[in-house]
This record gives C-alpha cells, sequence and structure tokens, in this order.
C-alpha cells in the first residue's frame, strides 16, 4: 500500500511497515536501503566474541613469548672460541657410505658404555654408624 | 554456526595450555628424568642426613638422663633412642635399596653371575632390618633397647656388608665382562669392514691391529679370570670388608685397559 508523504521524493515509494523518516533526519544515500535496528543488548553480543579472540590471541602471543624465552635461554651456552679454522675443500665431500655410518654409530654406542662405567664398588662405601648404646 | 567459533576458540585455549606445559615441563625434564640409580643415591643422602639430626637428639638426651637421672629425662632418652635406631635402619635400609639399583644399572646378559644370585640375599637383609625394626617399637623401656644395639652391629656386620660386599663385587666384574663383550662384537665388526677394502690398506698395519687388539682382549680376559677367583676365593664374612674404608676389590685394570680400546679400534677407520 502507498500512500502520498510530503518528504518523498519524486519517484519514490513508501514501503509497507518502513518507519517514516522524520523531516530533520538524513535520507539514506541509497534508495530504499533498510538500516538494521539495534539495541544495546545486541551490541553486547556483537562485541563479547571479539573481545574474546583478543584475549586469546594475547594469551597465545604470551605462551609464544615464554616459549621463546625459555628456549632461549636453555641455549644460551657461551659460544665456543673457534681454533684452527680451516678452509673448506672447494670439492664437494661425498657422504660417508652405509656401511661406515653404520659401523661409526656402534661404535660411538661402545665409547658411550666404557665412559658410562666409571662406577664402581668404591663408590658405594657402607655407612658409618654409631652403635654403642650411650646410657 | 555460533557454537564453531566458540569451539575453535575453546581448542585454541587448550593448545595453548598444552604448549605452555610443554615448555614448563620441558625445562623442568632434567630433574624428571633422574635415574633409579641416582634417585637411589638422593635417598641414600636424605636418609644420611636425617641420621645426623636424630644422632645429635639422641646423644643430648642420653646425656642429660646420665646427668639428671629424672624420670623424664629417662623417658626423653628413650624416645629419641627409638628414633635414632629406627633411622640407623633406615640408612641401611636405604643403602641396600641403592646396592640393588647398581646391580641394576648393570646388564648381566654376558656375564658368567646371575643377577637374582646377589639381589636375593639383599632382600633378605631388608627383611632383617624390618625385624630389627620391629624389636625398636615393640620395645617398653630404655633397658629393653640396649640388646637391639648389638643386634643390629651383627646384622650389619656379619650380613649386610658382607652381602653388599659380594654384589658390588660381582657387579663390577659383570660390567667389566658386558664391556669386553661389546669389544668383542665390535671389534669384529671393524674387522668385517676393513676387510672389504683390504686391497686399500696397508697389510703390515692391519695384521698389527689385529694383534693388538687380540692381545688387548686377552689383557681383559685374564683380569676377568683374576677378579672372579679373587671374589671365589675371599670370605665374604670375614674378608674384603671394611665398614667406612675401601673395599678391598679393584677391577680398575681392566677398566683402564677397556678405555684404551676406544682409539685402538677405531684406528684402521680414520
Amino acid at each position: 500500500m502507498t500512500s502520498e508523504d510530503p518528504n518523498l521524493m519524486e519517484g519514490e515509494i513508501l514501503r509497507e511497515n518502513e518507519p517514516i523518516a522524520s523531516p530533520t533526519a538524513s535520507k539514506p544515500t541509497t534508495p530504499g536501503l533498510k538500516l538494521p535496528k539495534i539495541s544495546l543488548g545486541k551490541l553486547k553480543t556483537l562485541k563479547l566474541p571479539k573481545l574474546k579472540f583478543i584475549a586469546i590471541a594475547l594469551f597465545v602471543l604470551l605462551v609464544c613469548l615464554l616459549a621463546l624465552v625459555f628456549v632461549s635461554k636453555r641455549n644460551n651456552t657461551p659460544p665456543e672460541v673457534v681454533q684452527n679454522i680451516s678452509v673448506a675443500s672447494p670439492t664437494v665431500q661425498s657422504p660417508k657410505p652405509d656401511a661406515q655410518k653404520k659401523l661409526e654409530d656402534s661404535l660411538d654406542l661402545y665409547d658411550k658404555a666404557v665412559d658410562d662405567t666409571t662406577i664402581t664398588i668404591v663408590d658405594f662405601q657402607a655407612p658409618k654408624v654409631d652403635l654403642e648404646p650411650k646410657f | 554456526m555460533p557454537n564453531a567459533g566458540f569451539d575453535l576458540v575453546r581448542k585454541s585455549q587448550i593448545i595453548s595450555l598444552i604448549a605452555a606445559l610443554y615448555v614448563v615441563v620441558s625445562q623442568f625434564s632434567p630433574a624428571l628424568s633422574i635415574t633409579p640409580l641416582e634417585q637411589a643415591q638422593n635417598d641414600y643422602t636424605y636418609q644420611i642426613t636425617k641420621y645426623q639430626e636424630t644422632k645429635d637428639a639422641y646423644q643430648t638426651a642420653s646425656s642429660n638422663f646420665k646427668t639428671y637421672k629424672t624420670a623424664t629425662a629417662k623417658n626423653e632418652a628413650f624416645a629419641k633412642t627409638k628414633t635414632y635406631l629406627v633411622q640407623v635402619k633406615n640408612v641401611y635400609f636405604s643403602y641396600i635399596n641403592l646396592v640393588k639399583e647398581r646391580t641394576n644399572s648393570v646388564n648381566w646378559d654376558h656375564s658368567a653371575y646371575k643377577k637374582d644370585d646377589v639381589t636375593t640375599p639383599l632382600n633378605t637383609q631388608i627383611e632383617e632390618l624390618a625385624k630389627e625394626e620391629k624389636k625398636v617399637r615393640d620395645a617398653q623401656t630404655l633397658e629393653d633397647l640396649t640388646p637391639v644395639f648389638k643386634e643390629l652391629t651383627s646384622v650389619i656386620e656379619a650380613k649386610i656388608v658382607p652381602q653388599v660386599f659380594r654384589a658390588l663385587a660381582t657387579s663390577d666384574i659383570a660390567q667389566v665382562e658386558d664391556l669386553s663383550w661389546q669389544l668383542d662384537q665390535n671389534s669384529q665388526k671393524v674387522d668385517d669392514y676393513i676387510k672389504d677394502r683390504y686391497s686399500q690398506h696397508d697389510t703390515q698395519l692391519y695384521l698389527n691391529w689385529k694383534t693388538e687388539v687380540g692381545a688387548t682382549k686377552s689383557k681383559i680376559a685374564t683380569n676377568i679370570e683374576k677378579y672372579k677367583t679373587t671374589l671365589a676365593n675371599s670370605n665374604v664374612y670375614t674378608d674384603n670388608v671394611a665398614i667406612g674404608t675401601n673395599f678391598k676389590f679393584d677391577t680398575s685394570e681392566a677398566r683402564q685397559t677397556l678405555k684404551s680400546t676406544k682409539q685402538l679400534i677405531r684406528e684402521l677407520i680414520k
């Protein structure tokens, strides 16, 4: 249903149930565009997930920073003084054959086993206790 | 789909929390990953510290009782002596556990000895200690505790220390036997590897290496036999036992020889 309205521009039609704009209100830029009515409550519900997302992002950032700090602390060993720097040969070294690699791995394990056997009987001396009655 | 976004947020929270926990746990991992032997060592050290505390309290209470001879002083001396004797038992209990962990740290697969042969007598000594502790707890008077001192001394000197010596000496031999086995395996691997490339090496160098490895193995085998004989011939109840002094058993010669083999078996693959 249409009706005559003095505020209507030429060719503009007022749709059913559309609120009649006050004479002082600015007109919509696009003809026929319906602006959503948003209550304050709705506004809050819209903002909350955004806030939550920001909080989570900050939390993740904090965790990453912590991890970086820990890792950097862990790896914070004094740099070794490099001695006898040798100039690398321009020829490309061929990779070690599998057999040699396997053998060296096995020998490394043997070295470790030998080094790990420093604990002996002398490290397990019996404790001295005083078992003389004092009364 | 409002829950999808929320689930994503919740998931990211959980992942962040797990990441944070991982970072924290990884920082403390060295503390969490101590070996059972180290744990037993820590327990033993703790019991020794506690022993010193109870000993001081026991000595003070005994001294007060000797000086004042009052009923209160006697009660105090009785209570502190009980605590002291229980702590003596705790010290030896943790010591035996430490020795048991030592036996667990050794690979017995290549030894002539069996681990159970040394750990079973240790478990028996733990039971002996438990019996002595019960006597201490059941004591009603200071006089009841006097025989416990003698019994504990007897259990420690005549049973625990000899069995501990036997367990430790056997573990040392078993460890050398295991290393000797590993030397055999690895020198054979090196030999096989060299053989394939035999033409590349000087024949005399290879033969010298083989002779040197053979002599080293033979020396270690002789050492092992000597240690076994020493252990078999020693009366573990009277010899080679000393409380608070060095045990008269030493496998350092074989260990030194084994250390030198690290270089030796690599010589021809450099």
